[in-house]
């Protein structure tokens, strides 16, 4: 009994896990990234590549997270392509399981 | 040498000590507000606030007394007449505020993240950040001023212009420095290429004197429509990203540290 209660918990969590993060992530690391304006600009190009749905920028961490639409394929040359004619250098790019998500 | 031939001496060389110095006063912490832009309306701030897609109404104390929200990272501000002129980085759009109601401000021309944006008479300048250019509006003619490069003339990722009498302003911030132009188009003058200016994101020209704000550097310089530097402060800054100027007071906006910086002429 105990044993059934402990799979049904765990099947209803890793669905919440599921609806809470549908879409995709994406994890961009630039060197360059200085100031606000750097920033926006760096979202403004990266939120007009089609199937990216929302970019949030860490001037500090040098980073952007975006958020991409469930079924949005974006190559990392495209991405790699934004960042430069944004005026950054792409770092990495590091496309994020759950298992990865939950730890940032 | 007597006291009066001593003053006689001083007012010729300095002065006689007239020339008064900006101190630090105060700042205005305003909560939750990251400021890029910054313009007072009836002793009241209007300051933007991109990271929240907003404008803010602040008081003296820092207390939000209004905001309008909806905008698209709103950055350098100018006020005319309690009207706002917003350049939205992200729609690359022109908006006003006028009298509470947010509209559309529409030119004969196109941007590629508009990030300033200054009025003077019939003279409109806009800072064309991504295309590295002055997008000037005379009597409705449009022209363009600089193209992308680190050659004087040029401009580098321009944040901020101010049109002051028959010249443009233009802070040329990731080359570092000021660059004045005429309304030609012509370059004029390179200001402040001796003083490592990190990153030159804010500018005001306030009776003859350029004000200049360094991002990276934690500083506002001050120098004479020649380009000499008069003054150099930093103790008081933290990402500062615009500066206003009027006869008694100087407010810098900061951005990293969400406050206004006060200075009072003494």
């Amino acid at each position: 009994m105990l044993f059934l209660i402990l799979l049904i918990g765990s099947n209803l969590l890793a669905q919440e896990q599921t609806r809470i993060t549908p879409e995709q992530k994406l994890l961009v690391r630039v060197d360059g990234l200085s100031c606000p304006f750097c920033a926006y600009g760096l979202e403004k190009k990266l939120l007009e590549i089609k199937g990216v749905k929302s970019v949030e920028i860490s001037i500090d961490d040098g980073e952007a997270l975006l958020t991409l639409d469930k079924d949005a394929e974006i190559g990392k040359e495209t991405i790699e392509k934004e960042v430069t004619d944004a005026g950054f250098t792409p770092r990495e790019i590091v496309y994020l399981d759950k298992t990865t998500l939950n730890e940032h | 040498m007597s006291t009066k031939y001593f003053c006689l001496a001083s007012l010729l060389v300095w002065g006689c000590g007239t020339e008064k110095e900006w101190l630090f006063e105060e700042n205005i912490i305003i909560p939750e507000v990251f400021p890029i832009g910054i313009v007072l309306v009836d002793n009241d701030f209007i300051v933007s606030d991109p990271d929240n897609n907003r404008l803010v109404r602040v008081d003296g104390s820092g207390n939000i007394l209004k905001e309008w929200g909806g905008f698209q990272r709103p950055m350098h501000i100018t006020e005319i007449n309690s009207t706002v002129y917003v350049p939205e980085f992200i729609s690359d759009s022109l908006k006003v505020l006028e009298e509470d109601m947010i509209k559309s401000f529409d030119i004969d021309a196109s941007f590629d993240a508009p990030a300033a944006i200054d009025i003077n008479e019939s003279t409109l300048a806009v800072a064309d950040f991504y295309n590295h250019r002055i997008l000037l509006s005379q009597n409705g003619q449009i022209s363009s001023i600089g193209v992308e490069c680190h050659e004087d003339g040029k401009l580098y990722y321009p944040t901020d212009v101010k049109i002051y009498r028959d010249k443009i302003f233009v802070a040329d911030a990731y080359n570092n420095r000021i660059q004045v132009f005429d309304k030609t188009g012509q370059s004029v003058k390179i200001i402040g290429w001796k003083e490592d200016i990190a990153v030159a994101t804010g500018i005001e020209v306030f009776d003859d004197q350029v004000f200049v704000t360094d991002f990276y550097g934690n500083r506002v310089l001050v120098y004479d429509l020649k380009g000499r530097l008069k003054k150099v402060y930093s103790d008081q800054f933290d990402g500062p990203t615009d500066i206003l100027v009027t006869k008694d007071h100087m407010y810098v906006a900061n951005y990293k540290g969400g406050y206004i910086a006060v200075y009072r002429k003494e």
